[in-house]
C-alpha cells in the first residue's frame, strides 16, 4: 500500500538546512497497524506529513497505492487525500464554528456526496462512535475524549483506505486514551490500515509493527510479539 | 458546500462580535462616503441634457487678447446669430438671450418687481426643450411685448387659471401680453428664469453693432458638427463683419491690429459643457456669466471623487488588515480543511465569499446611513441627491456589482494569504502567520491619505481665514446695502438726503454692482497714444459719495465733487488702471472712452487716482477700474449706507421708515456688506467643511485599521515581550519599543503625504489671485496630529501587553 525509496526531507531557512528525514525506506501493507516511535525532533511528524500527502519529500520516491506521488502538486495531493486518507490529530483539530455533525460531514462535502448519502454515512459513524446524542453540539462543549471520538468519526466517515493518527492519545487521560486505542484496534480488525505516531510504548504495542526513528532515519523495525505468535 | 461556508461565516461573525462590528462599520462608513460623493459628482454631470437637441446646440464665445488683456467672454454681439444662420447652411437656427433690466409687473392688484425678465428670440423653443402648458411655443415670442412665463410665475400672478391673452402692466407705462406658460426650467439647466420676453420688444436687438457684446448666442446645427472645423470658418466673419467697424475705432485695419499680436475670434462651446467646464476647459471669465447663469467647476468634482475613492480605499485596506490580522484564529480551520481534501481554490472561494458577505452587510448598513445622512448633505450642498433603488434598471445591479467588486478587492488578499497556510505547519504549531510587509504598506498608505487630507483641511481653512480677514483696501465693516433700491427710481438723491439727516448714517452712495459677476467693462485710450492702443477697464457708475462711503484711499488728485461742475465729464481711476496707462502723473490728462455704440471717442479728464481696492472676489486680481459720475442702470443698483457703529439699530430703523415712505410700503431688502463678501467664498467654505468632515472620517477609519494591526503585532510579540520582561525590561521600555514601530509607519506616511499634499494644495491655491504662502509648519503639524492620534489608538493595546505578567505570555506561547 505504501512504499518509500530513499525518502529525504530537508527544511531550509535562509541560513540553516535541517534534514528531517534521511534515506527512509519503509513499506506498509494493507491491513497493517504500524506504530512510529522516536524522541522529539526525530522526524516522526515529518514522516507522517509526507506519508499522509500533506507535504512533498525533497528527494526520493513515494508509492502510494502503487502510484508515485512524491512530485504531486497540492491539488493532486488534495484529491488523493480526500479519497483515500483519514487523519486523527493529537489536538483533535475540529472546526470550532461547526457542530459535531457538520465537522464529521465535512470530508463528504469535499467528495461532493449527496445530502442523502452524507446524512446516512454521518449518522452511521456517529452511532458507531456513540456520540449521536451530541450531534448538534459544538466541539468546545465536549470533553477531550468525546472530541477525539468525533475526530476519529470524521477520519472514518469517508471510509478511507488508511488512517494516519498523529499522537491520538497525547491530549487525553489514560482511560480516554485506552478507549481511543481500542477504537483504532477495532478499525484495524475491520480492515483499515492504520499508521500511528506515539510516544507511549504501551500504545505502540497495539500495532503489529513498531518503526523506530532517530535523527530522521529508521533505526529498527520490531514486529510485535503478539503478532508474531 | 456554500451552505457550509455561510454557516462558518455567520458563526464567525457572531463569535467575534467586536471585530465584526469594527470591520463592517469601517467598510460601511467608507462606502457611505464614496456613495455620497459619487452621487454628488453624478448630479454635477448631465446638465442641459434634458434638451432633446443638446448634442447639436453650441454657445458662441469670444476669445480675445487685446493690448495685453486676454479674456474669454460668453457674451456676443447682436447680429452674430442671424449672420451665422444666413451665411452657413449647416446652421439650422439660433437664439439669443438678452437682458434689459428690472421691470415692475402689475396684474390686477398684484405688483412685483421682477429681475429675471430675459429677452429671447422667437426660435427659442425650437432650440431648447421647454414644454408649454398653455400657448403655442412656435409663435409665443414672435410679436413685440409678448411674454412667456414659467409655471411658477403664472401661479404667482394668475393662480390656477390659464393666463394666455392676459396683460401685465409694465412700469405703469406699457403692457406685455402673456402668450404662453412654460414648465419651470429643469433643475439641471445652466440657465433658468421665470420670464422670457420677445426680443422684438426692443429695437436694440436689431442693432448691427458688432463691437458691443451683450447677448448670449446659442446656435443649433442641422447635424452634428466638428466645432474646431466650424470655428475656422468663423474667422471670415471676424474679418468681414467685425473688421470694418473695428477699423473705424482703431484707426488701423483689423489685420494690422492682429499683426501687432492682438487676437479676436468666435468659438463654440457645446451646450452640455457650459455648467461644468466653462471655466476649466473654455476659460470663460466668470464675470461674463452674469444673471441667471449657473456654473460649477469640474475640478471640485475631481476633488470629491478623489476623496471618495481614497476613503473607500482606506476602508478596504482596513478590511484587509483586520481580516488578515484575525487570520491567526483561522489558520487551524484552513489546515483542517486542507487535510480533509480541500484544495486551495476551494478555500479562496470560501474566503472571498466571506468577504463578499461581510461587504454585503456593510452595503446594507451603508444604505441605512446614507438614508439618514443624505438629507443633511443635501441641505449642505443645496442638491436633491437620492438613491433610487428600484426606480430604474441600473441602481440595483450597480450596487450588487459594487458589492462584488469591493468584496473581491477586500477579500482577495486575505484569501490568498490564508489559503497558503500549510496544514502540516499550522496544525502542529499554533501560528500560521508569517511576516507580512503588505499590511504595513497598507497602513502607511492609509495614513498617507489621511495626512494629505489633514494638510488639505488646514490649508483650506487658512486660505479662508486669509480671505475673510484680508485688508480689501476699503472699510467693509458697518455697511448695509439695499438690494432693491431700484424701487426708488429717480428719487435716489432725495432718499440719500433724507437718511443723511439721521446722525447714525455717516454716508450713503449708489453705484453699479460690485462683488459679483456682471461688472461691465469698457475700452479706454489715454491721450497721446494711438487709437489702436486702447485698454480694457472695468467700469463703475458712482455718485459723489462713493469714496467717502467705502472709505477709499485717494492716492493722487481727488474724488468727484459737486464743487466742480466739470466733474460730470471726469473720471477717477484706480492704481491698476494708472499702471496700464503707463503714468505716474495722470491727473489732468484726457482719457478717451471708446464708445462701441457710436464708434466715437468720448474725452473724459482724469481728476484722481484711488488706491486699489478689491471690488471683486479675491479669486481675481484687482483689475483696472474707471469710475464715472453717471446715473446707475436700474438693474445694477448697489445702494450702500455706512452706519455709525454706536447708532446701528436706530439708524437701520430710521432708514426703514424713510424707505417705507418713499416706496409706498414696499419691503426693504438689504444685507450687511460683510456677509455678502463672505458669500463670495461660500463654495470654498463648503469645500473646506466637507474636506474637514471627510478627513476626520478618513483618520477614523485609518485608526480602526491601525488598531487591528496593532492587535495583531502585539499578539505576535507577546512572547518576545515576556522574555524581555524576564530579562529586566521595564514597562516604560516595552511601551517605547512597541510604539516605535507604529511611529515609524506614520513617519513614513508623512514623507509620502507631504509632497503629494504640497502639489495638490499649491495648485488649488492657484484659484486665488490673493493667497497664502504654503507654510511648512502646517505639514509638520499635520504629521504630529496623525502621530498623536495613531499612538493614542494603539496605546490601549500596547499598555495592556506591556503590563502583562511575563509568566502568562510565556506559558501562552
Amino acid at each position: 500500500m505504501i512504499r518509500t525509496n530513499s525518502l529525504r526531507k530537508v527544511y531550509s531557512t535562509e541560513e540553516v538546512e535541517t534534514t528531517a528525514l534521511n534515506n527512509v525506506n519503509i513499506e506498509i501493507n494493507e491491513g497493517e497497524f504500524v506504530s512510529i516511535m522516536g524522541p522529539s525532533g526525530c522526524g516522526k511528524s515529518t514522516l507522517m506529513n509526507v506519508l499522509g500527502l500533506l507535504d512533498n519529500p525533497t528527494e526520493g520516491e513515494y508509492y502510494f497505492l502503487n502510484q508515485e506521488v512524491s512530485k504531486y502538486s497540492e491539488k493532486q495531493r488534495a484529491l488523493m487525500r480526500k479519497q483515500n486518507i483519514g487523519f486523527v490529530f493529537q489536538s483533535f483539530n475540529l472546526i470550532d464554528e461547526l457542530t459535531i455533525y457538520e465537522n464529521v460531514e465535512l470530508p463528504l462535502l469535499y467528495l461532493n456526496e449527496t445530502l442523502h448519502e452524507r446524512k446516512k454515512k454521518v449518522e452511521t459513524v456517529l452511532e458507531r462512535m456513540q456520540i449521536m446524542h451530541r450531534r448538534n453540539h459544538f466541539p468546545q462543549q465536549l470533553s477531550g475524549g468525546q472530541q477525539q471520538r468525533v475526530a476519529v468519526a470524521r477520519a472514518l466517515v469517508a471510509n478511507p483506505k488508511i488512517i494516519f493518527a498523529d499522537e491520538p492519545t497525547g491530549n487525553l487521560d489514560s482511560s480516554h486514551g485506552d478507549e481511543v486505542m481500542h477504537m483504532l484496534t477495532e478499525l484495524n480488525e475491520a480492515g483499515t490500515t492504520i499508521v500511528m505516531v506515539t510516544h507511549s510504548p504501551t500504545y505502540a504495542e497495539f500495532g503489529n509493527r513498531v518503526i523506530h526513528l532517530f535523527d530522521g532515519r529508521v533505526v529498527t523495525e520490531n514486529f510485535n510479539e503478539a503478532f508474531r505468535v | 458546500m456554500l451552505n457550509n461556508f455561510v454557516k462558518v461565516i455567520f458563526r464567525n461573525l457572531v463569535k467575534h462580535k467586536t471585530f465584526s462590528i469594527i470591520n463592517i462599520l469601517g467598510l460601511a462608513v467608507g462606502i457611505t462616503c464614496f456613495a455620497i460623493l459619487t452621487l454628488f459628482v453624478i448630479d454635477e454631470m448631465g446638465f442641459d441634457e434634458f434638451n432633446k437637441k443638446s448634442d447639436r446646440i453650441y454657445r458662441v464665445y469670444i476669445s480675445s487678447d487685446i493690448n495685453g488683456n486676454a479674456s474669454n467672454t460668453s457674451k456676443t454681439a447682436c447680429p452674430l446669430g442671424e449672420t451665422l444662420r444666413s451665411e452657413f447652411p449647416e446652421v439650422e437656427s439660433y437664439t439669443r438671450l438678452g437682458y434689459f433690466g428690472m421691470h415692475e409687473l402689475r396684474y390686477g392688484d398684484k405688483l412685483f418687481r421682477e429681475g429675471d425678465i430675459y429677452t429671447a428670440d422667437s426660435t427659442h423653443f425650437k432650440i431648447f426643450t421647454l414644454p408649454f402648458i398653455y400657448g403655442d411655443p412656435n409663435t409665443a415670442l414672435v410679436e413685440p411685448n409678448s411674454i412667456v412665463v414659467s409655471e411658477r410665475a403664472a401661479e404667482k400672478y394668475f393662480g390656477k387659471e390659464n393666463p394666455v391673452g392676459k396683460q401685465f402692466v409694465v412700469d405703469d407705462t406699457t403692457t406685455y401680453q402673456v402668450t404662453g406658460v412654460m414648465k419651470n426650467f429643469p433643475r439641471k439647466s445652466h440657465f433658468s428664469c421665470n420670464f422670457l420676453l420677445s426680443a422684438s420688444t426692443y429695437p436694440q436687438t436689431q442693432s448691427q453693432n458688432w463691437l458691443n457684446s451683450g447677448y448670449t448666442t446659442y446656435v443649433l446645427f442641422k447635424d452634428q458638427i466638428e466645432p474646431r472645423e466650424f470655428e475656422k470658418k468663423l474667422k471670415r466673419i471676424v474679418m468681414e463683419k467685425v473688421g470694418p467697424q473695428a477699423a473705424a475705432i482703431l484707426g488701423i485695419s483689423l489685420s494690422d491690429f492682429f499683426l501687432k499680436g492682438n487676437r479676436y475670434g468666435f468659438f463654440l462651446q457645446p451646450l452640455t459643457s457650459i455648467y461644468l467646464y466653462s471655466q476649466t476647459h473654455y476659460g470663460i471669465e466668470l464675470n461674463t456669466e452674469w444673471g441667471n447663469v449657473r456654473t460649477s467647476n469640474v475640478n471640485y468634482s475631481y476633488i470629491f471623487i478623489a476623496i471618495g475613492v481614497f476613503i473607500l480605499l482606506i476602508a478596504i485596506f482596513n478590511f484587509i488588515n483586520l481580516t488578515t490580522a484575525k487570520s491567526e484564529g483561522r489558520a487551524k480551520e484552513v489546515g483542517i480543511r486542507k487535510t480533509l481534501g480541500s484544495d486551495r481554490s476551494n478555500l479562496i472561494i470560501q474566503f472571498i465569499t466571506e468577504s463578499t458577505i461581510t461587504c454585503f452587510f456593510s452595503v446594507v448598513v451603508s444604505y441605512i446611513i446614507i438614508q439618514l445622512v443624505l438629507p443633511l448633505f443635501n441641505d449642505f450642498v443645496d442638491r436633491e441627491l437620492a438613491i433610487n433603488l428600484l426606480g430604474n434598471y441600473y441602481t440595483l445591479p450597480l450596487i450588487i456589482g459594487f458589492t462584488l467588486i469591493v468584496g473581491l478587492l477586500a477579500g482577495s488578499y486575505p484569501a490568498f494569504y490564508l489559503s497558503s497556510f500549510q496544514p502540516s505547519y499550522v496544525l502542529k504549531s499554533k501560528s500560521g502567520s508569517r511576516k507580512s510587509r503588505l499590511r504595513s504598506v497598507l497602513v502607511i498608505i492609509q495614513f498617507a491619505i489621511s495626512i494629505t487630507l489633514i494638510i488639505g483641511t488646514l490649508i483650506i481653512s487658512e486660505q479662508l481665514q486669509y480671505m475673510l480677514n484680508k485688508d480689501l483696501g476699503f472699510n467693509k465693516e458697518k455697511v448695509v446695502v439695499i438690494n432693491n433700491a431700484s424701487a426708488l427710481r429717480n428719487r435716489v438723491e432725495s432718499f440719500k438726503q433724507i437718511i443723511a439727516s439721521n446722525p447714525g448714517v455717516i454716508s450713503s452712495t449708489n453705484s453699479s454692482v460690485m462683488f459679483q459677476s456682471g461688472i461691465p467693462g469698457g475700452s479706454f485710450q489715454i491721450e497721446g497714444k494711438p487709437d489702436s492702443e486702447f485698454k480694457t477697464c472695468q467700469l463703475l457708475d458712482v455718485d459723489y459719495d462713493f469714496a467717502k462711503t467705502y472709505q477709499l484711499t485717494i492716492s493722487k488728485g481727488r474724488f468727484f465733487s459737486k464743487d466742480y461742475s466739470t466733474d460730470t465729464s471726469a473720471v477717477v481711476i484706480n492704481e491698476s488702471a494708472a499702471r496700464i496707462f503707463g503714468g505716474t502723473d495722470l491727473v489732468g490728462k484726457i482719457l478717451n472712452n471708446v464708445s462701441t455704440n457710436s464708434r466715437t471717442k468720448v474725452p473724459m479728464h482724469i481728476v484722481g487716482v484711488v488706491k486699489d481696492f478689491n471690488y471683486e472676489s479675491l479669486h481675481q486680481v484687482v483689475r483696472p477700474l474707471v469710475f464715472r459720475i453717471s446715473p446707475v442702470r436700474q438693474a445694477s443698483f448697489f445702494f450702500a449706507v455706512r452706519i455709525r457703529s454706536e447708532d446701528y439699530a436706530s439708524a437701520i430703523k430710521s432708514i426703514k421708515e424713510t424707505w417705507t415712505k418713499f416706496t409706498n410700503g414696499r419691503e426693504l431688502n438689504c444685507f450687511v456688506l460683510n456677509e455678502k463678501l463672505e458669500g463670495m467664498y461660500i463654495v470654498e467654505m463648503k469645500i473646506g467643511q466637507l474636506v474637514t468632515v471627510f478627513s476626520s472620517i478618513a483618520v477614523f477609519i485609518a485608526c480602526l485599521g491601525l488598531f487591528g494591526l496593532a492587535a495583531f503585532v502585539t499578539e505576535k510579540r507577546t512572547k518576545e515581550i515576556g522574555i524581555r520582561k524576564v530579562l529586566g525590561a521595564s514597562v516604560y521600555e516595552i511601551i517605547l519599543l512597541l510604539s516605535k514601530e507604529f511611529s515609524k509607519w506614520v513617519i513614513i506616511a508623512n514623507l509620502i503625504a507631504w509632497p503629494v499634499a504640497y502639489y495638490i494644495m499649491t495648485s488649488w491655491l492657484q484659484n486665488f489671485a490673493y493667497r497664502i504662502n504654503v507654510n511648512w509648519i502646517i505639514f509638520v503639524l499635520s504629521g504630529l496630529i496623525a502621530l498623536v492620534i495613531a499612538l493614542a489608538t494603539v496605546s490601549v493595546l500596547v499598555i495592556k501587553v506591556a503590563l502583562q505578567n511575563p509568566v502568562t505570555s510565556l506559558r501562552y506561547e
